[in-house]
């Protein structure tokens, strides 16, 4: 069953006199349990695409449904309340509040929407022990490394238990090892949890481990590799195979 | 209920970590709230005092409750005979009997009542109810004529709706600028609630975080706030004054719930944009030039486009200006009300009016008696007619009426005449002509007490209607034909009104008209709907068709008499008129509403909530410019990491702070002046008739006002310069690094 579904999303950006075309006539689905990775080069439209599928922005056309709600027709307080019980979402840039303790940065999403402590008691426990977080609980974001600082953003987009979770580059400042570190924890709490994930990267490494892997370029959403390991030929095969979705 | 407990504990511990955190960015917060908790304080405090001040003004001047008057003998004996109660218990005594006698030479009393017990007004229930219909019985089937004296009252004075008024006002600039300077905070720390949204945040939840905030911020300037407004209002009172219980609870409840009213509206336009422009404006807040622009300032050198700061930021200093001025202009306007309540107080008052029935007029031989009163500083009689009223106008040349009046073309004195109808035609004489020359006076007045002169007083709701001067000719109708031709329907002129009527007038009739010469003008004289006009009797009965005959008289006594002065001449002009008869003297009773007006003193406590106002506007622009040029702190490290020199950046500061101090000295100065000016007119227009208000600019005030914004809105872009420098040594990383806001 598709837990997540994006159909004909557009966004257009005005730019000085000229309109830029960031999304272009996505068409996507994400079945339940599902890793898909969406890869292309800068500015291809990829973040633009995972934020609004994450109801963080707005699509200039199209709809998004997770769980067969339409994001796109909720009003900001239900699309607010939608996102902090249904998905996750793992910034680039950590976007850690700097004078929150990395605990207290842990536990936003669960102030926001009025969690008891018991209700995410054991499952802050679980998250903070994968993500090797025990040590560094009480330090300030600028007290952390760059990983520290993603695994804390990792543990703040999973304290819900989102059904869905959402990757914006979550490797994209970290060294080699750092990433794979961050990568196979990341694996390692969506597997515990039984989440679906979509994760944008510029790394072909790190997307080999998808199931799915799609190419963003110019705005266009392509089926780069299959759930069988297969890679798409070119473009026109991909276009093929995404009109079969 | 434990999830509410959790909630509120985790709002509050959020909302205390947000603020140690960014303590600096919450001081003007802090400012405002300590602000809003003395403003609110001192005028709760101020009030409280005042009532009770009130209260022994009223319980040491006035000894007794209800005055009867004229009693004949049988009432008299009536009200003698039942002091008491159906307990035998007394529920009044007679404090005062004053016996006056009639026109017919009947003995008549007047009766003061004090009332017994602690609660007045019930007392005064019981009283009217059994005796008022007992006393009328034994009447002459006239009505009772008596006078409850403020003792009756709870609140006698303006001061209950002073202060009213003065914490409502109060109370809506604090909610304004609230949301003005959380607004501010919020384009600072749009990530942050932009995170808050992306994981989950709503608009409920978002003003809990910030009423949160500003309920931290109130209770730890409470206990500061508290000794402020202990200190203003002992200095207002005059001695040392601490808060009640009530006032404190009261004070806490006010400013927390203003504090929280603030924050919906910004609030509401937080939730109403997508997490990622939160996000987003804040990463590229701090680099306010786009790629473009950054491209063209390179180009055009360092400093030239920077300079223009007041443009690139022209919604910002919007903002700001508009919200220092409405502190401004309030303050100015609170300033002026005491200068107002100032005057009001000196104004004359009458004592009594004096009535005269039946063939009896005030005639000059009663006048002079009148006026030998040890004690009676003036008279003031008047007998006047509208001329609108009986088809009469006044007419001049058009230049001399002032422009915004509403006089109207005047045909038939040729095309450069306009007249008015609203001439108040008022008989003149000597006793008037005493009575106008308090007056700031042009001219000879004395002039007009021959025929063909007036003396004008060319203003409507102390408005100048005229710019006319001594020896000018004006022109009244006098009487009035049919035009031939013309079609007349009553009817329809009793449709019309004002200059409508008049209007329609000027066409159907034809006008004889007196040519009258301008003996004085008087400047400064209240005028209500009408302009007065004096002219001696016989231009009067001309004009008017009508005998001058005065039928009462205001008695102004000498303004050092105490209430009990006041309360003997009043005893003696009683007896005098009895000896005239048909007389009747109606006490005013203002000598003491005056005592407690300004035992309250208003005008002292508008000037210190004036100043209070005023600091506001620089404390406005010292925060808010601090703000902001944090946020810009990095657009400064920016041109620097491009290679600007510290002295390229200082000029971009300097030039930035000449302009500020440049705008807020001028707008301060003229949004001031402005407020004055309104203020002044506006007072004079409600005002009408009861007082005219002489204009006076608080230079000192508003010159004050106006360099201390110009200072300290350049004092804070400075301020910001320095600690540029002071921090930018280490910090150029600080561009790259996203994650600190």
């Amino acid at each position: 069953m598709a837990i997540l579904e994006a159909e004909n999303v557009i966004k257009l950006y005005r730019q000085y006199d000229s309109t830029v075309t960031a999304v272009d006539r996505v068409n996507f689905k994400a079945e339940d349990g599902q890793f898909i990775a969406i890869i292309g080069s800068s500015g291809s439209g990829k973040s633009t695409l995972l934020h609004i599928m994450a109801g963080l922005d707005k699509p200039t056309s199209g709809s998004v449904r997770i769980r067969g709600n339409d994001l796109t027709k909720m009003d900001k307080d239900e699309l607010s309340r939608f996102r902090g019980q249904f998905t996750g979402f793992i910034f680039q840039k950590h976007n850690l509040i700097p004078q929150l303790t990395a605990l207290e940065n842990i536990l936003v999403p669960t102030i926001m929407c009025n969690k008891e402590e018991y209700k995410y008691e054991e499952h802050l426990k679980k998250l903070i022990k994968i993500l090797g977080l025990g040590d560094r609980l009480h330090h300030l974001p600028s007290e952390l490394s760059g990983g520290q600082q993603q695994r804390v953003a990792i543990a703040r987009a999973m304290i819900n238990r989102p059904q869905v979770l959402f990757a914006d580059e979550p490797t994209g400042n970290l060294d080699r090892a750092n990433a794979d570190e961050v990568l196979s924890l990341l694996l390692e709490t969506k597997k515990e949890i039984g989440q679906t994930a979509v994760m944008v990267t510029h790394d072909l490494t790190i997307a080999e481990k998808a199931d799915r892997i799609y190419k963003m370029d110019n705005g266009r959403l392509l089926l780069f590799r299959d759930e069988n390991g297969q890679y798409m030929r070119n473009s026109f095969e991909a276009e093929t195979d995404k009109a079969k979705m | 209920m434990s999830d509410l407990s959790y909630r509120i504990k985790s709002s509050i511990r959020t909302a205390y970590k947000s603020i140690k955190f960014n303590f600096r960015q919450f001081i003007p917060f802090f400012c405002i709230i300590f602000f809003l908790q003395v403003g609110v304080g001192v005028i709760l405090s101020v009030k409280n005092r005042s009532d009770a001040y009130e209260k022994n003004i009223i319980r040491d001047e006035y000894r007794v409750h209800l005055v009867l008057y004229n009693l004949n003998d049988a009432q008299l004996v009536t009200v003698r005979k039942y002091g008491y109660d159906n307990n035998n218990a007394s529920i009044y005594r007679i404090a005062e009997e004053q016996q006056v006698l009639d026109r017919f030479d009947d003995r008549r009393t007047d009766v003061r009542i004090s009332l017994i017990g602690d609660d007045a007004k019930e007392q005064y229930k019981l009283f009217k109810a059994r005796y008022f219909g007992l006393i009328l019985s034994y009447g002459d089937g006239e009505p009772l004529s008596y006078y409850e004296t403020p003792a009756l009252k709870e609140k006698t004075s303006g001061s209950a709706l002073f202060s009213g008024l003065s914490l409502f006002l109060f109370l809506l600039l604090s909610f304004g600028l609230l949301t003005a300077i959380y607004t501010i905070r919020i384009n600072n720390y749009r990530f942050e609630y932009g995170i808050y949204m992306a994981c989950g945040a709503d608009y409920r939840k978002l003003i809990e975080n910030s009423v949160s905030e500003n309920w931290v911020l109130s209770f730890f300037s409470f206990l500061p706030a508290l000794a402020v407004w202990t200190a203003v209002s002992s200095v207002i009172c005059g001695k040392f004054f601490f808060p009640t219980f009530g006032i404190i609870l009261a004070d806490i409840l006010l400013s927390s719930t203003l504090s929280a009213l603030s924050v919906l509206l910004p609030m509401l336009v937080v939730s109403k944009i997508y997490p990622l422009q939160h996000i987003t404006a804040a990463d590229n807040s701090n680099y306010v030039v786009s790629p473009r622009r950054s491209r063209d300032l390179l180009k055009a050198g360092f400093g030239v486009y920077q300079r223009l700061s007041v443009f690139r930021f022209r919604k910002y200093y919007v903002r700001i200006i508009a919200c220092a001025c409405a502190f401004t202009v309030a303050a100015c306007a609170v300033y002026y009300g005491s200068y107002i309540g100032q005057e009001d107080m000196s104004r004359p008052y009458p004592s009594f009016t004096l009535s005269f029935g039946g063939s009896l007029d005030y005639d000059p031989e009663v006048s002079e008696q009148l006026r030998g009163f040890e004690g009676v500083k003036m008279t003031f009689k008047k007998q006047s007619e509208v001329g609108g009223y009986f088809n009469s106008h006044l007419a001049v040349k058009d230049a001399d009426a002032t422009l915004g009046s509403d006089f109207v073309g005047c045909p038939g004195l040729g095309k450069n005449a306009v007249c008015h109808d609203r001439m108040e035609y008022t008989a003149f004489d000597r006793e008037v002509l005493d009575y106008v020359s308090q007056f700031d006076v042009d001219g000879e007045p004395e002039k007009a007490l021959e025929g063909g002169y007036v003396v004008i007083c060319p203003s409507r709701y102390n408005s100048k209607q005229l710019e006319i001067k001594p020896g000018d000719k004006v022109y009244i109708a006098v009487s009035f034909t049919e035009k031939e031709g013309a079609e007349v329907s009553k009817g329809e002129l009793n449709m019309l009104s004002d200059e409508r009527l008049l209007r329609a007038e000027l066409e159907i009739y034809d006008y004889r008209y007196k040519e009258m010469t301008v003996a004085a003008v008087i400047n400064d004289m209240p005028t209500g709907e009408n302009m007065p006009v004096y002219m001696c009797d016989a231009d009067f009965k001309e004009i008017t068709g009508k005998e001058v005959a005065y039928r009462s008289v205001d008695v102004y006594c000498d303004g050092s008499m105490t209430k009990d002065d006041i309360e003997t001449l009043e005893k003696k002009i009683k007896n005098w008129a009895g000896v005239f008869g048909d007389v009747s003297v109606t006490p005013t009773h203002l000598a003491a509403d005056l005592e407690i007006e300004k035992g309250i003193r208003i005008p002292d406590v508008l000037k210190a909530t004036g100043i209070v106002l005023a600091c506001c506007a620089p404390v406005i622009w010292f925060f808010s410019e601090t703000v902001f040029y944090e946020k810009r702190r990095n657009e400064a490290q920016l041109l620097s990491f491009l290679g600007a020199e510290n002295r390229e950046i200082k000029k971009i500061y300097v030039s930035d702070a000449l302009v500020n101090a440049l705008i807020s000295f001028a707008v301060t100065a003229a949004f001031s002046s402005l407020s004055v000016a309104v203020m002044h007119a506006a007072a004079n227009r409600i005002a009408g008739e009861a007082m005219y208000y002489r204009f006076s600019y608080p230079v000192v005030l508003i010159t004050a006002m106006s360099l201390s914004s110009a200072l300290i809105s350049a004092a804070a872009v400075m301020i910001a310069y320095f600690r540029f420098i002071k921090g930018e040594s280490g910090q150029t990383d600080r561009l790259f690094d996203e994650t600190k806001v």
